[in-house]
């Protein structure tokens, strides 16, 4: 078998489809029994060339911003009322922005504000290898495989993957989650927030009576909780996103010409876009989207936007023993891997289901092991 | 590879639709052939964005344009090359050529095992070639043209891009027969 797996033109007949007009096409009709033949067909036909592509969002913004671009590229009237429309509003938008940041950064009912709570624009801000939750400037990682879990609880207690880290805490703290890994926060009124691989995530204070307020610069999934008399406010790079409750997606980046999105999933979100003094309040399955001061609101496939929160974990070249450990953690079971357990490694995004036996039915059908449970002790064997 | 449009089809449609019927035309190949060159995915999209907005902006008459396809790879060629002029070590590996594998059922373990390692080796023979030989020996292979439109696309004679593939393809042949020992070892 290995003599085809090592011969490229071999290889390069399978990646291309096995056109008919190849010699290989002839080699197999002349030898159909040739089983190291078929055995190499076989493996070569779970393999195929990963041709990039772009998504239908991406493809759809790419498109938005050269028409975008193009279109603010003439037309002396439209540059004129583009002038009129930002010198009414500035002055709004410099209030309303500067009440925003104010009020975020400062914690207006808390007057013992002290230098510590000054901190870093949140696009400043680096994003370590690990997760890691910063508070008062100092910077906490968190050790999980994939997936951190924070919980801010009303009392001031922040709990980190089922651990309490921190009481009485009641000032703002950032979350930064790096390329691999996700995190889910729970405020303390319930409100959920998912965040993306490469996001920071800003809470403000949750104590005292304010806005409940984040920033993000990333991607985040919002469940707020319905709360009519306290608006939760968003703020991206430059989208701020206003809801009474409801279940959104933003992707708001400070990287230039970076598109930055909303959709909404299900409820209102009223979305402001203060460079250019304009507001937009979007329906359900709609997105808005964003990039060099121009927007665009249209229709959306929800799930093309928001298929990133299907949790799952990159494996990247790791043992066996490696992927077990990592389930052992999310999943929160003790696995024992026996010692005669291959040596073989993998790739590819394995999907967590919420069942660990559905887990490893998929594992165990692609690597040479089998699993039992001993009460709440999960064994790993060789097959 | 991507549908092609011909001038004919062009015809009576004002800028805008000829426009956007060349974007979903050709945008998908294009990304996939900026990344298959081992470009990074934010900088492709910036250049993609740059070829239509340069189409769009600048009202080329496009009528005056003999092959629509090259002239859009060749203008993203170009300014990859640019940018790696620009950032020589911008080069991401992991995008060269970068092969799957189908988590399907099969019906022996050890092929899947194989069919793993084979990948993981496919991606590290690809990245041995030289920049013209892996666009080159892609434009041939995965996207079937004829040298006369690899040569315009790279900018260069029929010749050399005849010599491009074949040499590209000597090269793979070499570090894909010592695949045997590869797979030996780690087995």
């Amino acid at each position: 078998m290995i003599k085809y797996l090592a011969n490229i033109d071999f290889v390069l007949w399978n990646l291309q489809g096995r056109p008919a007009v190849s010699k290989w096409s002839k080699y197999a009709d002349k030898h159909p029994d040739d089983e190291q033949f078929l055995r190499a067909l076989s493996v070569m036909s779970r393999i195929s060339f990963k041709k990039p592509k772009l998504t239908e969002e991406e493809k759809r913004g790419l498109y938005n911003s050269i028409i975008a671009q193009n279109s603010k590229s003439f037309s002396l009237q439209r540059v004129a009322k583009f002038v009129s429309r930002v010198a009414a509003v500035v002055v709004v938008a410099l209030i309303v922005g500067g009440g925003v940041w104010y009020a975020v950064n400062h914690n207006v009912n808390n007057p013992q504000t002290t230098s510590a709570e000054r901190l870093l624009p949140l696009s400043s801000v680096e994003i370590p290898e690990q997760v890691t939750l910063v508070a008062n400037q100092s910077p906490m990682a968190i050790n999980s495989s994939f997936m951190a879990r924070v919980e801010c609880r009303a009392s001031g207690e922040i709990v980190v993957n089922g651990v309490s880290v921190a009481t009485n805490f009641d000032k703002s703290f950032d979350l930064l989650v790096p390329k691999d890994f996700r995190a889910v926060v729970t405020m303390a009124d319930n409100t959920k927030i998912w965040l993306n691989e490469n996001t920071k995530l800003r809470i403000s204070s949750q104590s005292g009576p304010k806005p409940r307020s984040v920033e993000i610069d990333g991607e985040g999934y919002f469940e707020v909780t319905h709360n009519p008399a306290a608006p939760f406010v968003v703020s991206g790079q430059d989208i701020v996103a206003v809801v009474k409750g409801t279940t959104f997606d933003i992707c708001s980046s400070s990287k230039p010409s970076a598109i930055q999105y909303v959709v909404l999933v299900d409820g209102c979100v009223d979305v402001a876009m203060p460079a250019i003094g304009e507001s937009v309040t979007l329906a359900p399955k709609q997105v808005l989207n964003y990039n060099n001061n121009c927007y665009i609101t249209t229709a959306a496939d929800v799930g093309s936007y928001v298929g990133w929160r299907e949790e799952s974990i990159v494996i990247n070249n790791d043992s066996i023993v490696e992927v077990i450990a990592k389930l052992s953690e999310y999943y929160g079971v003790e696995a024992h891997c026996a010692s005669d357990v291959s040596k073989a490694y993998c790739s590819g995004r394995l999907v967590l289901f919420d069942d660990i036996n559905k887990t490893l039915e998929v594992l165990t059908s692609i690597m040479p092991i089998r699993y039992k449970w001993s009460g709440t002790m999960l064994y790993i064997e060789s097959n | 590879m991507a549908k092609k449009i011909s001038h004919a089809q062009l015809e009576g449609k004002s800028a805008n639709e000829s426009f956007e019927l060349l974007y979903n035309t050709y945008i998908d190949e294009l990304y996939a052939f900026g990344v298959s060159m081992g470009a990074n995915h934010t900088f492709v999209k910036d250049a993609i964005h740059d070829v239509f907005l340069a189409m769009l902006t600048k009202k080329r008459d496009l009528s005056q344009i003999r092959d629509i396809e090259s002239y859009l790879f060749r203008s993203l060629n170009n300014r990859i090359v640019d940018g790696w002029r620009a950032q020589p070590n911008e080069v991401n590996v992991e995008a060269l050529f970068s092969m799957s594998v189908e988590p399907t059922q099969v019906e022996s373990i050890d092929e899947a095992w194989i069919s793993s390692q084979m990948a993981a080796h496919l991606n590290l023979v690809m990245s041995k070639l030289t920049y013209s030989q892996r666009s080159a020996v892609y434009l041939r292979i995965m996207c079937d043209m004829k040298y006369s439109k690899i040569a315009a696309i790279l900018n260069c004679t029929e010749h050399a891009a005849r010599k491009f593939v074949s040499k590209g393809l000597a090269n793979l042949r070499k570090h894909q027969s010592e695949l045997g020992k590869w797979i030996k070892i780690r087995s």
